[in-house]
């Protein structure tokens, strides 16, 4: 071969050695950043392969992923085996993505959540959207988060919807949706930082 | 190299470097026939060159796309602020008790309260929200917060409290 022939075979070689280059490297940045270090660290390479899945869809479909992550290291604590975890899961996302479709994409993440986890305990996805009809435009987590405490305690789903109904209508402020939760709950202890409301007259 | 010198190899030599008039027809059919097939462009020997550049251009910007794109997004900082909680349980463990919940990612070594007699307590620094939690007593024990609300858990089959953090 002469000098010519032989720099005519090596030319092509740079570019396609930067082409493979950059493919390995895409490969590495995508293994090295779509895996949550929370789950492979404590979940099965299957399992936290199949969440992560769950949570890129979450994530592709507008929704928080942070909850479904959550509800799997969650499931890992208590000790629950892969299926039941990916149940729940994959549970989750259905709930808010239920949600997110009554509500609208526009009320934000924190009331999509609170949405979710009121559809897991019994309500409806008519509840829902009623609840943020009778809000109108004033806050929606506050009332919404109520709601599923008190379903949550056990309170019957007919009486504590009747219940947020009711304050909701009265144009009723966060507060007194607190209330309605305190009266229904433990009383917990005073924030350390916090100074206990005046005593009314 | 043939002997030369060798007057039979040389004869044929002789014949075999003579010209072969081929006549003028062959060379008509020839051109006739080159002139019917694909003219080659005139940069082929280029083109494997060209194209593995442009993947490389093409690797390289997928690359940095990819990287922008799983880049660690910025948070934003929450403007609430953060509420001072303690969580405490009374119980008679007798040798550790965990808090695990939304807080801590669930970790049972994350958070363990301190025990003052049969009390034990834990402060947590937390911004305004809805958490969900539970007492892990001696690493086998699921215990609700007998201080807040609590629900059976569907999806796992513990007891998990509720501690909402006002604004």
């Amino acid at each position: 071969m002469t000098h010519h022939a032989v720099a005519r075979c090596r030319r092509p070689r740079m570019p396609l050695v930067l082409a493979l280059l950059s493919a390995v490297l895409i490969c590495v940045v995508r293994q090295a950043s779509a895996q949550d270090p929370r789950l492979t660290a404590r979940l099965t390479e299957g399992l936290a392969l199949r969440i992560t899945r769950l949570a890129d869809s979450a994530r592709a479909a507008g929704l928080p992923p942070e909850p479904l992550i959550q509800k799997a290291l969650e499931g890992e604590s208590k000790g629950a085996d892969a299926a039941r975890i990916e149940a729940a899961v994959a549970a989750l996302l259905g709930n808010l993505t239920r949600a997110r479709d009554a509500l609208g994409a526009q009320v934000g993440d924190e009331v999509i959540v609170a949405g979710a986890q009121a559809l897991r305990l019994g309500a409806t996805v008519t509840q829902l959207r009623d609840l943020q009809a009778l809000q109108g435009d004033r806050p929606l987590v506050v009332p919404l988060g109520v709601f599923t405490d008190l379903l949550a305690a056990g309170v019957p789903i007919v009486r504590a919807w009747q219940s947020v109904q009711d304050v909701a209508r009265h144009g009723g402020e966060d507060q007194q949706f607190e209330r309605l939760r305190e009266r229904v709950s433990p009383q917990p202890p005073e924030p350390a930082d916090r100074h206990p409301p005046p005593v009314q007259p | 190299m043939p002997d030369e010198t060798d007057p039979i190899i040389a004869s044929i030599v002789t014949t075999l470097r003579a010209p072969v008039d081929l006549g003028p027809e062959l060379e008509r059919r020839v051109l006739a026939r080159l002139a019917t097939q694909p003219r080659p462009a005139l940069r082929t020997r280029r083109r494997p060159q060209l194209l593995a550049w442009a993947a490389a251009l093409a690797g390289l910007a997928l690359f940095g796309a990819e990287l922008a794109r799983h880049r660690a997004p910025q948070l934003p900082v929450s403007p609430d602020p953060i509420r001072t909680v303690e969580l405490t349980l009374s119980t008679n463990a007798s040798s550790r008790v965990a808090v695990v919940g939304d807080f801590n990612n669930w970790d049972p070594h994350a958070t363990t309260l301190t025990r003052r007699g049969e009390r034990w307590s834990t402060t947590l620094r937390l911004r305004p929200g809805r958490y969900r939690y539970t007492f892990l007593v001696d690493g086998v024990r699921w215990v609700a917060d007998p201080g807040r609300s609590s629900s059976a858990d569907p999806d796992f089959d513990r007891p998990t409290s509720i501690l909402t953090v006002s604004r």
